[in-house]
């Protein structure tokens, strides 16, 4: 699986999401969660949206800002449960 | 051994090291300097001075200061020990000493590493505290340091069980420790529920400098709210008592709500001074006047309890509910985290306050609040962001701004009601506004919107404006802090500011003072618990009045004082004498030659927090007259906390008549009517018997009832206030008359400086119409500061040093009065 394309497919989620105009400015390490970007209710659906995308299954205690909170993280956080 | 030392003094990851350098720059000792201020500020602001914070504030930058030059190795061990000498400060260190051991014991069990068996722990503990703290074991130490404990434990060690079966490496003792212990929440009882994984793996994530200047910022921010909390407090929320009308409910419903400032406040300082110590933390508050949804609120307002709820149960809740539909599932789960926030509320207000009582307005808050929430999440997850920010969408936003504002003030309103009837009996102004008042408002209502729409798209579309609201200069903050500072030391040398006093030393507001001097021994304790039991611990005293010294009457009295009693009040000696008041003996029958002066009043009368000879009558006795006299004077003290013109009537009527005096000093303060009909109200609520006619007829004229909220008894008794107070002056004048006694009518203001009485000319001209002599000391308390005459910010009663000030200008009023006051030379 191809990370960058994981990245793209996050970034093209989380903007639809918050909208344009929020997301002007937004990189791959600009955080999502601590800046209240994603409040929980898009996060739950982020979550979904990574089920049903990766066919993983998260676990409540993992979403956390460790794994969350920017682009990279909720990619390498993908590519970890992916690979198992 | 080693293993013991590495979980006191963990190793430094390389980068944190590096991080917690603080280099001695021009940047640092300016930021340094900042922080002065802030701490000088808090200091002569006196924030939350009534837990400590203003002397503990002090420890906390000495304490800083030194933890700058530790090597890091140290440090966390270091701000344990700050936290302790911060809670030795704010509290007693028999306090802080027990606290400390209490959460080392819940640190050690935080090592057993079996869920289940965590949680049962928690469950138990919190059984055991709640046991203790309730004083079932009638152990007054354990009962405080329960107390305490509870304070830095309720939610914290909730968050920390959940959140340590997660850990990637188990955090140290240490870490542990200093998260439950953390500065300075021994100050702040109502503490954000911070998450133990930012607390911990946040320790100089990012370079000191950081979350240094962070720190500044939201401890700036922290004393700006609190000061605006203050205008809004003193100047701007008016009583419920004093609403006659709808825009009189609009002005109470819209205020109240602004007093959240209060709460951002003291979380800003709180959680700025942890940030000062390395760590570092996401916003607590966001904008929140400025939500656009019931939702958009949950997600501004005390992020940090909200991201508690969402980590430990939102997320469950709703990862277990992936059988049903999505939509459904965040619906429930939202519900279920408002339960679990209207129970924890209860919790923690349990802790805070000592009891726990289901109140309706309290259910029905959260339960409003919630389901508004769960509907506009549900309604969110359908919606399309919005795309661009143009001007129609921007009004669109402005109006849901406004709204929110509004529909929040009601429920804010109802919330902090006294009571549901109350704030019931209060919606019903509404209705009796006229079809112009409904036009104004809606009016009004509109330019508002329109004013938040226009802001809403000059914030998203000029970038000028976003840099004006987002860019908070340190440099800004730092001459705000100056002027603080400099505010507060004007006052404290001598400034006589009306409005600078209100801000520099935190009052109560009129309302709020009557609510204290109204049933002040038995409100006092819920206002302050914690200081109480502490003081009463340290003085072996007690701060309520002793139920030993005093006794429940049948009659509107409702309480009194047992004849020949020693005992202790606010930590200062209170005796009674043989005939039941708070004074020494006096001859019965009266020796002749002697001249007896009777005082009739309430607690500032009585001496409420100085000891037995320390209160005005008894310092004008023993101080002021002796040598100006041509006979022995004497006066007696029938002053009691609560009394006013019923009790005094009585007074009068039952207990005079035996001591012989030949002049009755009736003493009435500001506010006299309003005081009256809420002592009336108070009378009618006890079942007391009701012997006057005349009290019988006004109770039965204005058809007040058992069932009716204390606002809609006031409001039915507001016209009989002027009857009451001739029924009271004319049954004193007239007791004076059959007995040849000369009633003197005395004008005490009751804060050293309330400005206007709108009483006052009613009073006085009634008074003068009735046969009084009258004495004015409106000016009494002229060219000092409160701080240094009254029992303390949150107590307005007078310290000695007012009593004295009051006693001596009673003497020179009375020392011009020779024609009436014979018996002077």
């Amino acid at each position: 699986m191809n990370i960058e394309g994981v990245k793209d497919k996050i970034r093209t989620y989380i903007v639809n999401v918050i909208g344009e105009q929020m997301a002007k400015g937004l990189t791959d390490d600009s955080s999502v969660i601590q800046s209240r970007l994603l409040d929980s209710i898009s996060t739950l659906q982020l979550v979904a949206f990574l089920e049903e995308e990766y066919g993983i299954e998260i676990n409540a205690h993992e979403i956390m800002d460790e794994n969350f909170d920017t682009i990279n993280k909720i990619s390498d956080f993908v590519i970890r449960k992916k690979n198992g | 051994m080693s293993t013991l030392f590495r979980h006191i003094f963990p190793l430094v990851p390389v980068q944190s090291v590096s991080n917690a350098r603080y280099i001695p720059n021009k940047r640092f000792f300016t930021a340094g300097l900042h922080l002065v201020l802030c701490t000088l500020a808090i200091f002569l602001l006196g924030i939350e001075e009534n837990k400590g914070f203003d002397k503990g504030v002090l420890v906390l930058l000495a304490g800083f200061f030194l933890y700058t030059v530790l090597k890091p190795v140290y440090r966390k061990a270091f701000l344990a020990l700050i936290a302790l000498v911060f809670m030795c400060v704010v509290t007693h260190w028999i306090i802080a000493a027990g606290v400390f051991l209490v959460l080392m014991v819940f640190v050690l069990l935080t090592f057993i590493r079996q869920k289940n068996l965590l949680y049962g722990i928690a469950v138990l503990m919190a059984g055991a505290a709640l046991f203790l703290f309730k004083g079932w074991w009638g152990n007054a130490y354990l009962s405080i340091v329960t107390g305490y404990a509870a304070v830095f434990l309720m939610i914290r060690y909730i968050y920390l069980l959940y959140e340590l079966n997660y850990f990637k490496t188990s955090p140290p003792f240490i870490d542990r420790f200093n998260y439950l212990f953390m500065i300075p929440n021994a100050s702040f009882p109502l503490f954000p529920p911070v998450d133990p994984k930012i607390f911990i793996n946040g320790w100089y994530a990012a370079p000191s400098k950081e979350s240094f200047e962070q720190a500044l910022l939201w401890i700036s921010r922290g004393i700006l709210h609190t000061v605006c909390y203050r205008i809004l407090y003193m100047f701007l929320v008016p009583s419920p008592f004093e609403i006659e009308n709808f825009w009189g409910l609009l002005h109470f419903v819209l205020a109240s709500y602004t007093l959240l400032l209060r709460l951002s406040g003291i979380f800003y300082i709180s959680l700025g001074f942890v940030m000062l110590f390395g760590y570092k933390f996401p916003p607590t508050f966001d904008h929140y006047f400025f939500a656009n949804s019931f939702a958009d609120l949950w997600r501004r307002v005390n992020l940090f309890w909200r991201d508690f709820c969402v980590r430990v149960f939102y997320f469950p809740l709703v990862t277990r509910m992936k059988k049903i539909p999505p939509i459904q599932a965040v619906f429930w789960a939202t519900i279920g985290v408002f339960v679990i926030s209207w129970l924890l509320h209860g919790w923690q207000w349990f802790w805070i306050k000592g009891t726990y009582v289901f109140a309706w307005n309290d259910f029905l808050f959260w339960y409003f609040l919630g389901m508004a929430i769960a509907i506009g999440t549900v309604l969110r997850m359908k919606k399309k962001p919005m795309r661009e920010i143009s001007l129609a969408s921007s009004m669109v936003m402005g109006s849901r701004v406004v709204l929110t504002f509004l529909g929040m003030s009601l429920l804010w309103s109802m919330w902090t009601a006294e009571s549901l009837g109350e704030w019931l009996y209060l919606l019903t102004f509404a209705g009796k506004a006229t079809g112009t008042d409904y036009l104004i408002f809606v009016l009004c209502l509109v330019s508002c919107m329109a004013i938040a729409g226009g802001i809403n798209y000059l914030y998203y579309s000029k970038h000028w404006f976003a840099f004006v609201f987002k860019n908070a200069r340190p440099i800004t903050q730092m001459v705000l802090m100056l002027l603080f500072v400099c505010l507060a030391l004007a006052v404290k040398t001598g400034w006589n500011n009306n409005i600078a006093e209100k801000i520099v030393v935190m009052q109560f507001n009129q309302h709020d003072r009557t609510i204290m001097e109204r049933g002040y021994y038995e409100q006092i304790l819920s206002n302050d618990k914690q200081k109480i039991e502490v003081l009463n611990l340290v003085s072996k005293t007690q701060w309520n009045l002793d139920s030993k010294a005093t006794r429940k009457t049948n009659n509107i009295l409702l309480r009194e004082f047992l004849p020949d009693q020693v005992s202790t009040f606010k930590g200062d000696s209170l005796t009674t004498n043989a005939i039941g008041i708070r004074d020494r003996n006096y001859v019965l029958p009266k020796p002749p030659g002697t001249v007896r002066i009777a005082v009739l009043g309430g607690s500032y009368e009585m001496g409420s927090g100085v000891a037995d000879h320390e209160n005005y009558p008894a310092l004008l006795e023993e101080k002021y007259l002796p040598g100006h006299t041509r006979q022995k004077v004497e006066i007696l003290n029938f002053g009691f906390g609560g009394y006013h013109l019923p009790q005094a009537v009585y007074v009068a009527q039952h207990k005079l008549e035996q001591v012989q005096p030949d002049y009755v000093f009736y003493v009435a303060h500001s506010s006299e009517r309003q005081r009256m009909l809420e002592n009336f109200i108070k009378i009618t609520d006890k079942k007391v018997e009701i012997t006057d006619p005349a009290l019988l007829q006004i109770k039965k004229a204005s058809g007040i009832t058992p069932g009716m909220s204390k606002l809609e008894k006031f409001n039915r008794l507001r016209p009989f206030s002027k009857k009451l107070i001739n029924w009271g002056y004319g049954a004193i004048a007239q007791w004076c008359r059959q007995h040849g006694v000369v009633p003197v009518w005395i004008y005490l203001p009751v804060s050293a400086r309330l400005l206007t009485d709108p009483d006052l000319e009613f009073c006085l001209e009634t008074a003068r119409e009735f046969g009084f002599e009258t004495i004015l000391l409106n000016d009494v308390y002229h060219g000092y500061a409160p701080v240094d005459i009254q029992l303390s910010s949150w107590d307005a009663h007078p310290n000695p040093k007012g009593h004295d000030i009051i006693a001596h200008k009673l003497f020179e009023e009375i020392s011009r009065k020779r024609a009436i006051f014979k018996f002077l030379k």
